[in-house]
Parts: C-alpha cells; sequence; structure tokens
C-alpha cells in the first residue's frame, strides 16, 4: 500500500469510528433494564450467537429463550397474561391479530423517528403485507418465503425419462404427472403433499393450492366468504385431492406428520415432487442433509405461481414496562430487525448465509453477494433466477390473514379438509363448512 | 410434662405440614381452579372476561359428538396398552425370575425403555413404523422384502400409539411383579412340584396369589398414565390422521390453548378426571377388593 493510500485509509477509518460508535451509543442499552426475547425454535443456536454478540458488543441485557409447541397461542396466551416478552417473532397474520387486541406496537409506534428510513428500505410488497389497514408498520422483516414452491426430484424424473419440458406446468398437470408416475411407472405414492399434521400443514395446503388457482377465499376488505360449492377453485382442488387420496399417490402417513417429519421424507428421496418451503432448497441441496443434493430444483412460474408468501416479522410487545426498559427494547429491536450499530443488516445478512432466508429488505436482496451466497446453494445456477421469479408472483391470503380471527381459522380449517379425506366427505359440504366458519367468526368479532 | 402420644403427634404434624402445604398448592388449588373456570365462559383475546354459564360447558361437551370421539379413541388407546403392558410386563417379571445367568444385564436391558421419556418414544415409533420412510420399512428393503404395510391408517394407528405406550411402561410393571415373584417363599415352589403341578398351575395356583395386589396396583397405576399420556401421541401422530388418535388428553389442549375456550377445556378436563377415578374405582370394585383379601 501506498502511502497516500495509507493515510486515505487512516483518514477514512478516523472519520468513520466517531459515526460507528455513535451508531454504537445510540443502540446500546441505556440501563440495566433485561430485554425479553422469544420466538420459535428455529435455529436457536444462530439466534444465540447474535443475542450473544449484542450483548458483548453493546453490554447489553437480552435474555433469548424459545417457545415450543403451538407457537401462536402459546405466544397469544403469554401476551395475553402480561408475561415478560419484548421482542418476539411472528407471521404477519398472528401480529395483525396481536396488535388488533392491543398486545403490539407497530413499529410507527416504536420508532417514529426511524419507521420512515426502515418503510423505504422495504420492498413495497412486502411493506404492504407487513403492514396494517392504516398503513403502519406491524414489525420489522425477519424471512420472506414463499411456502409450497414445488421442489422437483430432478434424479427420479430423469430415471424415469421426464424430460423437464413434460413437468407441470399448473396444478392440473401435476396430479396428471402423477397418475403417469404411478400407474406407467410403478412409483408407489409420488406426490408428498404438504398435508402434516400441524395447523400450517394441510389446511395452508389447501390455502397456497386455492389461491394458486385463482381463488380466494373471502373479500380482503369485508371478509364475507368467498368460496363456490358446486365449482371453482376450492372445488377443483378438493376434488383432485379426493382423487389422488383414493388413488394412493399420496402415503397416508403424511397426516400424522409433523413438519420436520415432513421435511426428513422428502430428502429421503423416494418422492417425485413436493411443495416445500422455498429455502429449504438449500439444505435438500447439501449431501450433509439430504440423499438428493444436487438434484432438487424447483418449478418455474408459468402464468401460474405455486405456494403463498410465508413470512416471519420480529414484533416489539406493549407490554406494562418502564421508560428505560421500552427503550432498551427498541434499541435492540433496531439492531435485530434494521442495522446493527456498523450499520449493516447484520441480522438479514447472516440468515441469508445461514439458511437462504429472504429478507424484506432490499439492500440485502440485491447485494451481489446475496445472489452469489445462494446461488452456490442451489442444484442449477439458473435456479436462482427460478426462485426470484417464483416469489415476485407468490400471492397472500389477504380475505383470511388480514383479519384479527385469522390464527382461529387454521385449526378448523386442518380439522375440515383431513375429516373430507379421511372421512370420505361431500366436496360441497366441506366447502360449505369453511365459509359457515368465516361467517361465525365474523359475527363473533363484529365483522360486517 | 408432655406425653409420649402427644409429642408424636406434634413431630407427625411437622412431619406432614410441608405436604399437606405442597398438595395444596399443587393438587388441590389447580383442580379447584379448574372445577371453577368449567362454569364460566372465558375471553381472553382482548381483556380478560368471564361469565357463569352454570353448567353449559358440561352441557355442551355432553352434547359433543368430538368429544365421544376423543373419548371412544381413549378407552381403546387406555385398554390396549394396559393389556399389552400388564401382559408383557408379568410375561417378563416371569422370565427374568427363572434367569440366574446374565442376569444383569438382561434386566438391564429390559428395564432401558422406561429410561426412555414418552416424548423420545413417539419420535423413535414414528420413525420405526413410517411407511416409506420409517426404519422398518429400510430394514426391509435392505432384505429385499419391501416395505410395511402403511402402519398410521386411520384405523390402524391407535394401536400403534397404544403399542408405544405399552412399551414404555411395560418394564416398570415387569420390576415391580420381579420384585413380588422374589419374595415369594421357595418352599411353595418346593410343594407344588411334589404335588405334580404343572408350569400354568403352578403359576396359577402359587405365584399368581402373591401377586394379584401388586398387578392390580401397577393395572391403576398404568391405566391412570395411559389416559393421562398426552407427549407421546402428540409427538408420534400429533393426533392424526383426522383425528383418529386425537385422545381426550389432545382434545383438551386443542380445545382450550390452540381454539382457546378454557371454561370447555375446563369442564372437559372434569370429565376426564371422572373417568380416570370412574375406572380405577370399577377395578377396584371387580378386582382389586378380591386381590387384596
Amino acid at each position: 500500500m501506498s502511502k497516500q493510500l495509507k493515510q486515505i485509509w487512516l483518514f477514512s477509518v478516523a472519520c468513520l469510528l466517531p459515526c460507528t460508535a455513535l451508531f454504537a451509543d445510540e443502540l446500546a442499552p441505556s440501563s440495566d433494564e433485561t430485554v425479553y426475547m422469544r420466538g420459535w425454535a428455529y435455529k436457536p443456536e444462530i439466534v444465540q450467537e447474535n443475542v450473544d454478540l449484542y450483548n458483548q458488543e453493546l453490554s447489553g441485557n437480552v435474555d433469548y429463550a424459545t417457545i415450543t409447541g403451538n407457537y401462536p397461542s402459546i405466544i397469544e396466551n403469554r401476551l395475553i397474561a402480561g408475561d415478560d416478552i419484548d421482542l418476539f417473532y411472528a407471521n404477519p397474520f398472528m401480529v395483525y391479530r396481536l396488535n388488533g387486541g392491543g398486545y403490539s406496537m407497530t413499529v410507527d409506534e416504536a420508532m417514529p423517528d426511524k419507521v420512515d428510513e426502515i418503510k423505504t428500505a422495504m420492498y413495497p410488497n412486502i411493506l404492504e403485507a407487513f403492514s396494517n389497514s392504516e398503513g403502519e408498520l406491524l414489525g420489522l422483516s425477519y424471512f420472506v418465503s414463499v411456502r409450497g414452491t414445488m421442489h422437483v426430484n430432478m434424479k427420479m424424473m430423469r430415471e424415469l425419462g421426464i424430460p423437464e419440458e413434460d413437468w407441470p406446468k399448473n396444478w392440473d398437470d401435476l396430479y396428471d404427472l402423477m397418475h403417469v408416475l404411478k400407474n406407467d411407472h410403478g412409483i408407489e405414492t409420488p406426490y408428498l403433499p404438504h398435508w402434516f399434521n400441524e395447523y400450517y400443514g394441510i389446511g395452508w395446503h389447501f390455502t397456497f393450492e386455492v389461491l394458486n388457482r385463482g381463488g380466494a377465499f373471502a373479500d380482503p376488505e369485508t371478509h364475507v366468504p368467498v368460496l363456490s360449492t358446486t365449482d371453482g377453485p376450492a372445488y377443483e382442488t378438493l376434488k383432485d385431492w379426493k382423487e389422488a387420496w383414493n388413488s394412493g399417490l399420496v402415503p397416508e402417513s403424511v397426516l400424522t406428520m409433523r413438519e420436520s417429519d415432513y421435511v426428513e421424507a422428502w430428502t429421503s428421496g423416494k418422492y417425485a415432487i413436493s411443495p416445500q418451503q422455498i429455502y429449504d432448497l438449500a439444505p435438500f441441496n447439501d449431501p450433509e442433509r439430504s440423499a438428493i443434493a444436487g438434484e432438487v430444483t424447483l418449478l418455474p412460474y408459468n402464468g401460474q405461481s405455486w405456494g403463498f408468501v410465508d413470512a416471519g416479522l420480529y414484533v416489539l410487545s406493549n407490554r406494562d414496562r418502564s421508560s428505560d426498559a421500552q427503550e432498551d427494547s427498541s434499541r435492540f429491536f433496531e439492531w435485530y430487525g434494521y442495522k446493527d450499530h456498523n450499520g449493516d443488516f447484520f441480522v438479514a445478512d447472516k440468515w441469508v448465509d445461514e439458511s437462504i432466508l429472504f429478507s424484506g429488505y432490499k439492500s440485502v436482496m440485491e447485494n451481489p453477494r446475496t445472489a452469489e451466497y445462494i446461488t452456490a446453494q442451489l442444484a442449477r445456477p439458473e435456479d436462482y433466477t427460478t426462485m426470484l421469479e417464483v416469489y415476485s408472483h407468490a400471492p397472500y391470503p389477504n380475505g383470511i390473514w388480514k383479519v384479527i380471527w385469522s390464527s382461529e381459522f387454521d385449526p378448523v380449517l386442518k380439522d375440515l379438509v383431513t375429516d373430507f379425506l379421511v372421512n370420505d366427505r361431500e366436496i360441497g359440504s366441506t366447502i360449505q363448512a369453511i365459509n359457515d366458519h368465516i361467517t361465525a367468526l365474523n359475527e363473533e368479532y363484529g365483522i360486517n | 410434662m408432655v406425653s409420649k402420644p402427644s409429642q408424636n403427634l406434634k413431630f407427625a404434624l411437622f412431619i406432614i405440614i410441608p405436604t399437606i402445604a405442597f398438595l395444596l398448592t399443587m393438587v388441590v388449588y389447580p383442580l379447584g381452579y379448574s372445577i371453577w373456570l368449567s362454569f364460566h365462559n372465558i375471553k381472553q383475546f382482548g381483556g380478560l372476561k368471564f361469565r357463569n354459564v352454570g353448567l353449559n360447558n358440561y352441557i355442551d361437551v355432553y352434547g359433543d359428538p368430538r368429544f365421544w370421539d376423543s373419548t371412544w379413541v381413549t378407552l381403546q388407546f387406555v385398554f390396549e396398552s394396559t393389556l399389552i403392558a400388564i401382559i408383557t410386563g408379568v410375561g417378563f417379571a416371569l422370565v427374568l425370575s427363572g434367569i440366574t445367568r446374565y442376569k444383569l444385564i438382561l434386566r438391564t436391558i429390559v428395564i432401558l425403555p422406561w429410561g426412555v421419556s414418552l416424548y423420545a418414544t413417539g419420535i423413535l415409533f414414528g420413525r420405526l413404523l413410517r411407511d416409506r420412510t420409517g426404519v422398518l420399512t429400510v430394514i426391509f428393503e435392505k432384505m429385499g422384502v419391501g416395505m410395511i404395510p402403511e402402519l398410521f391408517q386411520a384405523h390402524l394407528a391407535v394401536h400403534m400409539t397404544a403399542l408405544a405406550q405399552a412399551w414404555n411402561i411395560t418394564p416398570l410393571v415387569a420390576f415391580f411383579v420381579l420384585t413380588n415373584i422374589e419374595t415369594i417363599p421357595p418352599q411353595l415352589y418346593h410343594l407344588a412340584k411334589i404335588d405334580k403341578l404343572t408350569r400354568w398351575q403352578s403359576f396359577w395356583y402359587v405365584t399368581y396369589p402373591q401377586i394379584r395386589f401388586t398387578v392390580f396396583v401397577l393395572t391403576c397405576v398404568v391405566v391412570i398414565f395411559s389416559f393421562k399420556a398426552y407427549d407421546l401421541i402428540a409427538i408420534m401422530t400429533n393426533g392424526g390422521p383426522a383425528r383418529a388418535t386425537q385422545t381426550l388428553p389432545l382434545e383438551l389442549i386443542e380445545v382450550s390453548f390452540i381454539k382457546r375456550n378454557l371454561g370447555y377445556g375446563a369442564a372437559m378436563s372434569v370429565y376426564l378426571l371422572a373417568m380416570i377415578i370412574g375406572s380405577t374405582l370399577l377395578l377396584y370394585f371387580l378386582w382389586g377388593r378380591r386381590a387384596e383379601k
């Protein structure tokens, strides 16, 4: 390095250090109050590392723990009980409800000086999904994914002689191909649907398949149910499901699986196709975690999207706390969910590195490093473009997720569609039961 | 001067007061609170509100087909897991009592399942039995036999969960019965030999009368454990497929904490408690009274 360059470098560092110190000062806690962070158990070791870093570098007092079990109901019950929770994870539909009940603060309330900057840093469609009807931001971006992205076992397709141009372009094609794989190629159960036994399993599959076929459950403004009992996307979906179930295209045990069992079943390589999380393309192509590593790709957008937007937020609770605790919670909230004391999207970048979790922030997603990092973890370089295309077309179920009763709807939807399959119920009566439940929830909460 | 009985009474009170305090805090209060909740309609969201509804929750639960479905599943689960655990437990005890070689190793092997938590048992059996990706299928495929049949179908799943529960609890039965068998005087077996009793007659006329009260107590214990079982089923099938393994504890959790109907769930829990007490009393009147003689 030349002497002149060294001088420029030293001068730059000298100028930047006070800025860093300023950020650090802004984001370090102002008191000894403990900030309680709670979340679901996804890679808790990474979260703990992040929290430890904040505690060490900025002398923070953050206490982190996971919540296992049915997360939406547990976190809601704990917030209602006034438990020590300051920062927590939530899906947008959960925050919509919690904020409506007065249990969470919007970013506009928690960080009035920063909220405009944060909103500008986000993709408009994500900002819209994360905002309430007053346009207030409900939380900070944790991840954005597409649940129901159609993953394909290339190895099996190659061995069966099914070229890529014959892969499904829409849901009708998919069921046709699965019948061919079973009847002509002797694959026992070629299709592993997203029918696992969790509130976000089979019910969410039904939701995204209806959306992908161009349907909707309820009016996004009035929340009045709009599913037809005689035809349309919901009817077609259930018709195909019944046929798939009765023809043995799917393993019956999927209805007893938890999500981890379901993910593990797909990595066994015994299935041809399965709707999964878009970010799981990375572990599915990792030889240490998958028997089909390097062989898992995704179906592209072909005038019809696959799956729907599934996102996570960091949310600040609205519990009674001292002004010091409020200040420290907001500071950690900003450090964790937005930029760190160096002005970097530290946590968001780390999730890209660790799990290819997409972010709602433009700077994270448009960083060339992100593209390079994600591409390196996929089976084929071109899959990155396909991912972005699928991501940009994925729908969001506004009618049933941007409403206060959303988390009460999912467990019932799960029961109704599972009962439909196993106990051979009528399509029309099942759809009618879904509509009736939406109407009952609207009445209970005084909507319409 | 304080008399000796009075001193003993004070000492006894001194010892049992912490136990009574513990029971009041950990049993009586939650039970009482749960009964109180069962008479209320509770709204938590948006501000806690209680409304007295009298016996309505009990009437609604009684008329709820989901409750009766879950009751039927629970009874199947309890009956099968108890039957398997008692028969295999007594069987193991008899076999182990007759073995002298490698006694310690064999006893250690038999007790191992009891050391596995119900959560881990659920994971173990889930992985073992799941059709396309289960361990048994992998083994069968390696042997060229192919896949095992689908064991988590709606009409089979409850039997699989009962099997897993029995696997976990059998060692408890085996070891208590074994301990009891080892207290039986050897002379009785000697006399049985002189009388030329068959093995079955020796068991029925010599061993069983000595262990029957232990077996009765263990049956009650297994019945209670099985009625309460939650984590094993939640992990193994999560109540599926389509509620085929939705026992009352799973239904209670769903109603109370997922569907957030606490009063209704509390009423259901009182029914469950009545079933546990009722079945234990029934066992006592049908079998226990004679067994303790």
